[in-house]
């Protein structure tokens, strides 16, 4: 089969933590939208699910940071933040496909990390909270470093992706892919609440311009104007390589500063 | 300069609720554990959340440490104001 559905999804922790925080229109209005990629998601049939996505500080330290971890095992553990709100358990996962996976980017230049047991954050289970609330969707993670200098580049980053789309299109699953984290933001850092807007805007109309050009283009300078937590963008070019030739449709986008984050929703649909 | 010690301690107190506790009960028998400075030492031990962010430490360590400490969200960003 090939990749069947792909979206990109905000991560913050807010979102399902702290809602009342935010205005009340803003905070109602995003989680209308994110509610409604559930369906989107349902109507692809997928098999699995292949997320880009970012951890902070749960699974690796700074002892044994790579670049790129996938998560192999036969499930995965989560939520590590009990506050969440969403009851800890076992998720799913799919190692048929994450060795697939392996063996396809080594062919590709690329010897990824691996792990057995890949637990959970708020990276993951905040959109797993609308997506697959249910847990019955095996996920397959693919963890890029965005918390620790150096980071892989955007570039490095949107090649992997392309390697992935190539196992992905090749298998004989259906396969969702889904980047998380960003847009712009600054975590615990004193500029927290801050958010870029301008550089939210120009990232997904690149998305949206399905512009591979832009998106590979961007370099870890350029991303850092999108503050600490905003380095998550590569998993949205990651994200991008993966689906070449498709373009973004973005669902929403809010700045959220009670959530301290540019808060983006997008799906990414084949060119006509 | 190691912050990678004082990186290491904070990792350690960020979601283990025993650690929290052993800190809780005893944070000289947990300092034991890491190779730290004599500034790092004071900088902890007083709970100096602006000097261990300036020394470079993850602000997604330092936060969860702050709390561990007992600094409320507003308390924390005052302590970091103006540092990038």
């Amino acid at each position: 089969m090939a990749i069947v559905f792909a979206c990109g999804a905000a991560h913050a922790p807010g979102i399902v933590a702290w809602p009342e925080r935010a205005p009340t229109d803003q905070a109602e209005r995003f989680h209308r939208v994110y509610r409604s990629m559930r369906p989107l998601l349902e109507a692809a049939k997928p098999d699995v699910l292949v997320a880009f996505t970012s951890e902070h500080w749960v699974n690796f330290f700074l002892d044994n940071m790579p670049p790129f971890c996938i998560g192999i095992g036969e499930s995965h553990f989560g939520p590590t933040e009990k506050w969440l709100g969403m009851a800890q358990g076992k998720f799913p996962g799919d190692r048929a496909l994450a060795m697939e996976i392996l063996a396809g980017t080594q062919e590709a230049g690329f010897d990824l990390a691996f792990s057995e047991e890949l637990n959970f954050d708020h990276g993951l289970i905040v959109p797993m909270m609308f997506l697959t609330p249910d847990k019955n969707l095996p996920i397959v993670p693919i963890v890029v470093n965005t918390v620790s200098h150096p980071m892989p580049l955007p570039s490095r980053c949107f090649d992997l992706g392309a390697a992935v789309g190539r196992v992905a299109q090749a298998s004989g699953k259906r396969i969702a892919v889904m980047a998380t984290g960003g847009l712009s933001h600054w975590p615990g850092q004193s500029r927290a609440g801050t958010i870029n807007q301008p550089f939210d805007i120009e990232f997904l109309g690149a998305l949206e311009r399905g512009d591979a050009k832009r998106l590979r283009g961007y370099t870890a300078a350029e991303v850092a104007l999108a503050g600490g937590g905003g380095e998550e963008v590569r998993n949205w070019i990651a994200l991008a390589g993966c689906v070449q030739g498709w373009r973004g449709r973005t669902l929403a986008y809010e700045p959220v500063s009670a959530w301290a984050t540019g808060c983006g929703l997008a799906v990414f649909e084949q060119a006509a | 300069m190691s912050a990678y010690q004082i990186a290491k301690l904070m990792y350690r107190l960020k979601d283990d609720e025993a650690a929290i506790a052993a800190w809780k009960a005893d944070s000289e028998a947990v300092l034991a554990g890491y190779d730290l400075t004599a500034d790092e030492l004071t900088a902890i031990r007083a709970k100096d959340i602006r000097t261990l962010y300036a020394m470079g430490v993850h602000p997604l360590l330092v936060r969860p440490f702050s709390v561990v400490s007992g600094l409320a969200p507003a308390e924390y960003l005052k302590a970091i104001e103006g540092l990038d």
